[in-house]
């Protein structure tokens, strides 16, 4: 059983988050402000923290950093969508994840379990994340929602070589150049062809792409922001 | 203590006693002196009514031209009747030439001005004073100009020292007028500069206040508001299977609260002038990618805009989430790159906008006459318009031809 320690001041949803978590076989344990949490740290092992980013006596990114230089603890960060920033922030200073009030009871369950998986593997450094979507180039393994799909080996060097340059258009000459060396394995197809290869691995619905976008008369699309 | 005031009048009093003096010393030693001219005459007939006695002699006469020389500080000569050469002279005898000499009374020449006098059987007397006597009018004018020239150099420091602190202060106003809240300007003195430094600084401070507890209210009131609605959420979550068919309006009641609350925040945000995260963007790829969310294909230019990401991305979706709202969709989405400038054009074959609401569709929470209570715009176009503007372009609708609208946002690059 997962030990969870929650730290969240409003009381009542402190309650209601582990009532809702305890039926889905967690162990949490409330902690109403910063100290408290710090003292709890101190005596007990946790699996993972949620973490509220406003705190009365603490500001929960100076708590998060504060954890973080001494503990590798998988942290999900609730905040009230305020700031635009607090995103990147947040995740900077080492939250594993992020989920803005209000949630969807489902979505924290579902968002808890992922970095509680990814705690249990060795801390992931080469990986691009968009999303569901994990680019593992150490084990050049395509995952989306933890689950390998199967391309070959030319298609994960374009799905890199496009990811590193999401929010950009990528004309097909480009592409072309980009994935230049590599070994072309199936020499008479087209580019297209082979994202259309990869939509068909990592899109929900490769008919209305959400992660590869076709941008007519220009190229393709990697999209930034995915499964938001 | 107020000193410029008095700096400013010294330095103008001041510079107007110096000229005054300079020109007094100038003309005291240069300027034309009538009595000195007037000296030269009466002291020329004087001493010609001695020369013209019978009974001066030879030596007589040398004696008093000598001494006439020396009380005038003049040259002297005295010429016979019709002669180009004088016959009796001073130490230092001034000669003219001979059309000169036909003449009586001031001339001028190149050795300055001499004094001719005809005598009795002929004779002609000629003083020239040593001293200039004259200067002409255009020395005087150079004479007047330099001095104004070494006053104008030695009255620029002071100028300099005034408006030099007054650039310190502007230079301050600047910054914070720039976005640096913390920016203030040093107080040097005790004069009217120093006090507008200082109520500037006190006015900063106040400004610094305001947006600090604004932010801090923006923060707050978010987190305040969204926390019972999370309670909301999950309380939903507890109800029995049965009731999950009425609990769904539950949960669209909530995430529209949610998408209010933020968008009430980011236009009070966008209205605080807080400073755009701006960074190089990709506007087809951007645009491409929220039409995506919305199943919309893009016809494209490549072009980059100088923008906030983050912004940006929430102005498309805005745009294409109020043609669905109102169209049923946009029917066409275009990104262009002209002069200077990026435009985003987004159409919809939707009822369009009666040409006299057209002005009002970008206000806060505008609902169109007699249309029903729900169907309004919130807050969405008077965010599009507001963060076009933060980028410092705009944005305009126009009938599309054949029915419907269309959005253009003008970006410059």
């Amino acid at each position: 059983m997962h030990r969870i320690l929650l730290v969240e001041d409003d009381a009542r949803l402190a309650k209601m988050v582990a009532d809702y978590l305890a039926e889905a076989g967690f162990r949490v344990t409330p902690a109403p402000t910063g100290a408290e949490a710090e003292r709890r740290m101190q005596r007990e092992t946790f699996d993972a923290l949620i973490l509220d980013l406003m705190l009365p006596d603490t500001d929960g990114l100076d708590l998060c950093r504060r954890i973080r230089a001494e503990s590798s603890i998988p942290v999900l960060m609730l905040t009230a969508r305020g700031d635009p920033l607090d995103r990147v922030v947040g995740l900077e200073l080492g939250a594993d994840d992020y989920l803005p009030k209000p949630f969807e009871p489902r979505e924290l369950l579902a968002r808890l379990r992922a970095i509680l998986r990814r705690g249990q593997t060795a801390p992931a450094v080469d990986v691009l994340r968009f999303g569901k979507l994990e680019i593992d180039r150490a084990a050049r393994e395509v995952r989306v929602d933890g689950e390998a799909r199967a391309i070959t080996g030319f298609q994960f060097t374009l799905l890199v070589a496009m990811a590193e340059r999401a929010g950009r258009v990528l004309s097909r000459e480009t592409l072309m150049d980009l994935v230049k060396g590599e070994e072309f394995e199936e020499f008479d197809r087209s580019i297209d062809v082979h994202i259309s290869r990869l939509r068909a691995a990592i899109e929900a619905d490769p008919r209305k792409p959400r992660r590869i976008l076709t941008l007519r008369g220009a190229g393709y699309v990697f999209a930034k922001e995915q499964d938001r | 203590m107020r000193r410029l005031h008095l700096k400013l009048y010294c330095a103008i009093v001041g510079t107007m006693l110096v000229f005054a003096a300079s020109c007094a010393v100038a003309w005291h030693f240069f300027a034309p002196s009538r009595s000195t001219l007037a000296e030269v005459e009466t002291t020329s007939a004087l001493a010609a009514a001695l020369l013209e006695d019978p009974g001066a002699d030879e030596a007589r006469q040398r004696a008093i031209i000598a001494s006439l020389s020396q009380q005038m500080h003049a040259d002297v000569a005295l010429f016979a009747a019709g002669a180009k050469v004088p016959a009796l002279t001073s130490h230092t005898p001034y000669v003219p030439s001979a059309d000169q000499l036909e003449r009586s009374g001031w001339q001028i020449t190149h050795g300055g001005p001499f004094y001719s006098l005809r005598l009795e059987g002929g004779r002609q007397l000629v003083v020239h004073p040593r001293r200039q006597l004259l200067l002409h009018g255009l020395h005087m004018g150079m004479l007047l100009l330099c001095i104004a020239a070494l006053l104008a150099l030695l009255t620029w420091p002071i100028s300099r020292g005034i408006t030099a602190r007054l650039e310190r202060l502007r230079a301050g106003v600047q910054q914070f007028g720039e976005g640096n809240l913390a920016a203030r300007v040093a107080v040097v003195g005790h004069d009217e500069v120093a006090a507008l430094a200082r109520s500037f600084n006190e006015s900063a401070d106040r400004i610094e206040k305001l947006i600090t507890a604004h932010k801090l209210l923006l923060a707050n009131c978010s987190h305040e508001l969204r926390t019972p609605l999370a309670r909301m959420r999950l309380a939903i979550e507890k109800l029995p299977e049965a009731e999950r068919a009425s609990s769904s309006e539950l949960v669209r009641g909530i995430a529209e609260l949610d998408a209010l609350i933020g968008e009430m925040l980011l236009s009070s945000r966008l209205d605080a002038a807080a400073p755009l995260a701006r960074q190089e963007v990709d506007l087809p790829a951007l645009v491409a990618e929220e039409a995506a969310h919305f199943d919309r294909d893009v016809v494209a230019m490549p072009v980059t805009v100088n923008g906030d990401p983050a912004l940006l991305r929430r102005l498309v979706r805005n745009l294409l989430d109020n043609a669905r709202t109102h169209a049923g969709g946009a029917t066409e989405v275009r990104v262009e790159a002209a002069e200077g400038v990026a435009r985003l054009v987004i159409e919809d074959a939707g009822a369009g906008v009666p040409e006299a609401d057209r002005a009002r569709i970008f206000e806060p929470f505008y609902r169109a006459d007699g249309a029903a209570r729900g169907s309004g715009f919130g807050l969405g176009l008077a965010i599009v318009r507001q963060i076009a503007t933060a980028h410092r372009g705009h944005v305009e609708y126009t009938p599309r031809t054949g029915g419907g609208s269309r959005f253009t946002v003008t970006l410059p690059r």
